[in-house]
């Protein structure tokens, strides 16, 4: 079979989808090459992939569209196959909407790291990380998968590392290269019991149900969760995005780790590959787990990469919920109750692609622009960068899920779900998880409110707080597009849910029942958001004819009469976290502590410092001690394997030679 | 003919009722404590008056400080409009839209803004009452999605109109009622939560937030705080009826009159709390508020256990 | 399914067990537990209509002994032992009082769902049964997370009212004059327990369960 004859054989929608891989292919290649360019070639043409792949998606229309590449490129056991359903079109959509604002992000923040990093390096990780996510998300068998889901590891590492210079960047990116590992390791055993099972590579061919499911499950959901950064296996995410740039930060959060969420749905509920009878729960308890404790970490965090880092985990969470009730839902044979939850989790990682991505920009034109990442240090940055600032603003109200935004879109017909469950439950059990999963996510979302109320208000409005942030300027004119189109995506798809259920419900129908999530959204919320709007522009303008009569004066804040008010005065973000974080204490051990000095300290203190810790338990009493042993034990290990001997060396390679002859020749 | 009296008791519930219940709350508290207390239409003046005043606004201040006002007024008549009062109803469409999920996280909308308004000035105050009103906002909500979500459970629908529209177990409904009112005390910053009457150090949660706020701008607040009060109540009002199994069959004048006269009355009663109880210290809050979460989670278990 | 009047009283006890997880004043707690053994006198009096005459009178009996001894006698009891110790406040030790209060809601939903998994539960009535499993779950977390001794009394006394709740629910053929004597032993217990408190009180100016270490040596 030749090249050419393959492609007449693939339809348009193949044709373009391959021409946005080569694209990228030739970003890779030549950002290798030419590793200090830092023209618009790289993202021009990475751009113009992206824009391929929307071509990809547009034309395929609803038909499934299934490509074999050719000989040439095969992976011993399993080719190269490709489908295209609408499930993978939905991943390819978000990929696609998000990397186009991004690519027009990053050079003017990679203007900022020019002295540290190679440009051309971290293109050629991008598109690489580009191309490896349409690959996992349209691999139909599992060789393929993994060979993807490699490269995507190892291209997100190239990129977390760029920034090499810096200590905490490479003990940061070695975290996440062992996160990783410990997740491809889980996922490839699965993958291997699964084929044990089957006798098959391919997705479609799985149909491994009842008690030989629940090995290979836990083994591939374990692994999907480290890279998804599911409770308790979060522990990377936070490290990772900080560190790396901010347009990695915001694709690996908006998008890489939802390649989890593909996986699980793909494997577990619309293709019924795998068929685990505790799905449903599983997911319902570690999502609503990571969900709390990604925001009542976020809270307690004043770096806002990090901050955003542990939002993730808390939307993950979030999506899990949605993705437990929905198996919860074909496990009790409530075909409602399944595509609304599926519907509302892949709304949602549509969703948080789009406001993670936007937030993460948002830090990203912080940092470029004062070199600050606490948020204790900025302030007052509303009046140097204001559209940042704007779009800051609209992406933390739509990830607190407030109206007529896309994050309420989502959560709203994820509240609609758990209503449903509880509602329909088989059991009162089941009905009563569903009122408490309504109880869970209305907490997050009130928790929610609170950190990024905090992360606004103490890095946008006020005074500055130091002269870094004094002397913050606006992003360049392609930093701020990319912004206000990210913001704008914010509220288009909040306000055109009833058209983003078409591809929805395409992807509902394939859980089997046809489609029936036509008409679950119910609230006008097209007219509401023009009633608010007009009502809005009412009092602006009465108030603004009342204005003319009795102008605004300006004045100082109230300073009690003890002279101007310093930005130290203001409340930090640590104060504003403090009356909630003292609640939760019990989950890390919260603790402030306030010390006076001076002679008359008690009446009469010359300083008084005040400073909060936290000693999360998870990584200081479970974590560690674990990593601790296997240190050790490893140590002692190695001592004994690597006695220097040359003749001990031979021996092994005689035994591994012995396995694998085993293995391999005897039937 | 139908339709017009629904679109009347609206406009009346938005524009007149919120300051009245303030104007009630304000005497009944002033009876309380010996006072002749100013008249119960002085809302009503204060407003007008603040209107016509001009504004001082701190020179630290961005757009937020301005628009915030603005927009939790207009939430607030969104969101008060959409609100099921007994006796109207939404037509059509909009019927759909008073879900208990749109209405709690619109409220949420406005109290957003007006936390990050609070902040705007860099004033120590403001972000205390912030923080605090983070808070409290952080316990209440589970307790209303909760102990709501328990009553249209019963009821077999998310759909507040339509919830109330029908039979409530008036076991669920006495419990909803009462986490209700624990939350609406603290989410309005009510004794025994917070003192709205003061600013000092140890009751600023509201207060604390609008110290910055004067003028017209002081008027859209005060005015925001009264509509939200009366939705609160209302629904508090509405779930209380329904351990009265007639109140919902009745004719809807009458129905509209009985709401407005329990809107009223728990205005009195809340004002009749704050003249014999004290404030709870800040760190008692959550037990407080706890109390509200499981009336509600027990309202929750029954509904479930009823289905 | 519909909740008849002792499921109703039943539910109620229940909920009252629960509130005073969170409640931290010693005197409310007393009231709240008079209320709780008051509604099982109102459970004795249904279970006697609702016996057709048969042991009415026994149960009006044991209903008046309830009211009489449980609910005014005990609780008045202890409020005097209280007042004596100037006790006002237990605010609780291993756990804060919200917490304590979600975990006793916890017990409920345990005490609910677990029932029918019992061996000793044989069809009737699920939530009767299973209320008393709760009230028996609330009055160890009460007695858990408590600090002051005569809560551990009280603790006690939920525990014990659970065990009669169950007894009168489910054990339909037992002897009323056994269920007296508990009552009476209950008394019995807690004038010995409530003496031995002020007593330690007087020698140790505390009764923090939690300092009561040190009595070992």
């Amino acid at each position: 079979m030749s090249l050419f004859n393959q492609f007449n054989e693939v339809n348009e929608a193949g044709f373009w989808i391959l021409t946005a891989f080569v694209l990228w292919m030739v970003v890779f290649a030549t950002g290798l090459i030419n590793k200090k360019h830092t023209g618009y070639f790289f993202p021009a043409v990475t751009i113009t992939g992206c824009l391929a792949l929307i071509a990809g998606i547009l034309f395929s229309g609803k038909s499934t569209v299934n490509i074999l590449v050719p000989l040439p490129f095969f992976l011993g056991e399993a080719g190269f196959d490709f489908t295209i359903d609408p499930l993978s079109k939905w991943f390819l959509a978000i990929i696609a909407i998000t990397g186009i604002p991004i690519t027009l992000f990053a050079p003017g923040y990679l203007h900022h790291l020019r002295n540290r990093t190679f440009p051309g390096f971290i293109w050629a990780g991008f598109s690489m990380l580009l191309l490896s996510m349409c690959g996992v998300v349209m691999s139909s068998n599992a060789i393929a998968f993994i060979v993807f889901w490699e490269m995507m590891a190892l291209s997100s590492f190239s990129l977390v590392a760029s920034d090499n210079e810096q200590r905490e960047t490479r003990r940061a990116s070695f975290i996440y290269l062992g996160a990783t590992r410990i997740g491809t390791g889980f996922l490839m055993a699965g993958f291997l019991w699964a084929h044990s099972i089957t006798g098959s590579w391919s997705f479609s061919a799985w149909g491994i149900t009842g008690a030989a499911a629940i090995g290979p499950s836990i083994l591939i959901l374990i692994g999907l969760a480290t890279k998804a950064g599911c409770w308790p296996f979060h522990l990377w995410l936070p490290i990772a995005h900080p560190a790396a740039p901010a347009p990695v930060s915001a694709i690996m959060s908006g998008v890489m780790i939802k390649t989890a969420i593909y996986t699980i749905t793909r494997l577990f509920i619309t293709g019924s590959h795998i068929e685990f009878k505790w799905l449903g729960i599983v997911l319902i308890v570690f999502g609503a787990i990571s969900a709390f404790w990604g925001v009542i970490f976020a809270l307690l965090q004043h770096d806002l990469k990090r901050l955003l880092a542990y939002h993730s985990v808390e939307n993950i969470g979030i999506i899990l919920m949605g993705l437990g009730v929905s198996a919860t839902g074909a496990a009790n044979n409530i075909p409602l109750l399944t595509q609304m939850g599926l519907a509302a989790a892949l709304f949602h990682t549509l969703n948080h692609a789009i406001f993670k991505s936007l937030l993460f920009l948002g830090a990203g034109v912080i940092d470029a622009r004062t070199h600050l990442r606490d948020i204790e240090k900025m302030g007052g940055l509303i009046h140097k960068m204001p559209w940042t600032a704007a779009a800051f603003t609209a992406g933390s109200a739509a990830i607190c899920a407030l109206p007529p935004l896309n994050g309420f879109a989502s959560e709203w017909i994820l509240y609609q779900s758990f209503f449903k469950l509880a509602l329909n439950g088989p059991t009162a059990a089941t009905r009563l998880t569903g009122v408490f999963l309504m109880a869970v996510l209305a907490l997050i979302g009130a928790l929610a409110i609170a950190c990024f109320v905090k992360a606004v208000s103490v890095a946008f409005l006020g005074l500055p707080r130091t002269d870094n942030a004094r002397r913050a300027r606006e992003g360049t004119p392609q930093m701020t597009a990319a912004q206000v189109f990210l913001a704008v995506l914010c509220v288009v798809s909040g306000l055109g849910v009833p058209v983003l259920l078409n591809p929805l419900s395409q992807i509902t129908a394939m859980t089997g029942t046809g489609s029936m999530i036509g008409n679950i959204w119910t609230i006008p919320v097209g007219i509401l958001t023009i009633i608010l709007l007009t009502t809005v522009a009412a009092i602006a303008i009465w108030m603004k004819k009342l204005s003319m009569k009795n102008p605004v004066k300006s004045y100082i804040t109230w300073e009690c009469g003890f002279g101007d008010l310093s930005p130290k005065t203001q409340y930090t973000a640590t104060s504003f976290a403090q009356p909630i974080s003292s609640i939760f204490g019990n989950i890390y051990r919260y603790a402030l502590e306030v010390t006076t000095h001076g002679r008359q300290s008690r009446h009469f203190p010359e300083t008084v410092e005040a400073e909060t810790r936290y000693e999360a338990y998870l990584e200081t009493k479970l974590y560690e001690p674990f990593l601790n042993w296997i240190k050790k034990f490893s140590g002692i290990l190695l001592m004994k394997l690597q006695a220097g001997s040359i003749h001990q060396y031979l021996i092994y390679m005689a035994i591994a030679l012995i396995i694998l002859i085993r293995i391999g020749v005897v039937k | 003919m139908k339709n017009i009296f629904p679109l009347i008791f609206t406009v009346v519930n938005l524009l007149i009722i919120p300051l009245l219940l303030t104007g009630v709350i304000r005497k009944v508290k002033a009876l309380m404590q010996n006072r002749i207390g100013a008249p119960v239409l002085q809302p009503f003046y204060d407003v007008a008056k603040f209107l016509s005043k001009s504004e001082t606004i701190s020179k630290n201040t961005s757009w937020v400080f301005t628009a915030a006002p603005i927009i939790g007024l207009s939430v607030a008549f969104l969101a008060g409009a959409l609100f099921p009062w007994s006796g109207s109803f939404l037509p059509g469409k909009f019927a759909a839209a008073s879900n208990i999920f749109l209405l709690i996280y619109l409220l949420a909308l406005g109290k957003f803004f007006s936390m990050l308004a609070a902040m705007d000035t860099g004033s120590a105050f403001g972000g205390l009452g912030a923080s605090r009103e983070a808070t409290i906002s952080m316990m209440v909500e589970p307790i209303v999605i909760t102990g709501l979500g328990a009553l249209c459970l019963n009821a077999g629908t998310p759909n507040l109109q339509s919830a109330f529209a029908g039979n409530i177990n008036p076991i669920i409904a006495g419990l909803t009622g009462t986490a209700l009112i624990i939350a609406s005390l603290a989410e309005l910053s009510r004794i025994p939560v917070d003192d709205p009457t003061t600013h000092l150090e140890l009751t600023m949660v509201h207060e604390a937030m609008i110290l910055e706020n004067s003028g017209r701008n002081l008027a859209l607040i005060e005015y925001t705080t009264a509509i939200r009060s009366c939705i609160f109540y209302g629904l508090t009002t509405q779930v209380f009826f329904h351990m009265l199994p007639f109140t919902h069959s009745m004719n809807p004048i009458l129905q509209y009159a009985a709401g407005i006269a329990g809107v009223l009355l728990f205005g009195c009663a809340v004002a009749f709390a704050e003249g014999i109880l004290v404030k709870l210290k800040w760190r008692n809050v959550p037990n407080f508020l706890t109390f509200g979460t499981v009336l509600s989670l027990l309202a929750a278990l029954i509904a479930v256990t009823q289905r | 399914m519909n909740l008849s009047q002792i499921d109703f009283l039943a539910a109620a006890a229940a909920a009252t067990a629960v509130m005073m997880c969170g409640i931290t004043g010693i005197q409310t707690q007393f009231r709240f537990l008079a209320l709780q053994t008051a509604l099982f006198s109102g459970i004795c009096l249904l279970e006697g209509f609702s016996s057709h005459g048969q042991h009415m009178a026994q149960f009006i009996i044991l209903a008046a002994v309830v009211l009489i001894v449980k609910a005014a006698g005990i609780p008045l009891f202890l409020m005097w032992a209280a007042n004596k110790m100037s006790i006002i406040r237990d605010k609780g030790n291993t756990a804060s009082p919200p917490v304590t209060l979600i975990m006793a809601f916890g017990a409920i939903a345990a005490g609910y769902f677990l029932i029918p998994q019992f061996a000793v539960y044989s069809a009737g009535n699920p939530v009767s049964a299973g209320m008393a499993v709760a009230l028996l779950f609330i009055g160890m977390i009460f007695m858990v997370t408590r600090r002051l001794a005569i809560s551990q009394v009280t603790g006690f006394l939920i525990i014990e009212n659970g065990i009669f709740l169950y007894g009168l629910t489910q054990a339909k053929g037992m002897p009323h004059l056994v269920e007296m004597a508990v009552v009476f032993e209950a008394l019995i217990a807690v004038l010995i327990a409530g003496l031995v408190i002020l007593r330690i009180n007087r020698n140790f100016e505390h009764i923090d369960v939690t300092q009561m270490r040190g009595l070992r040596h």
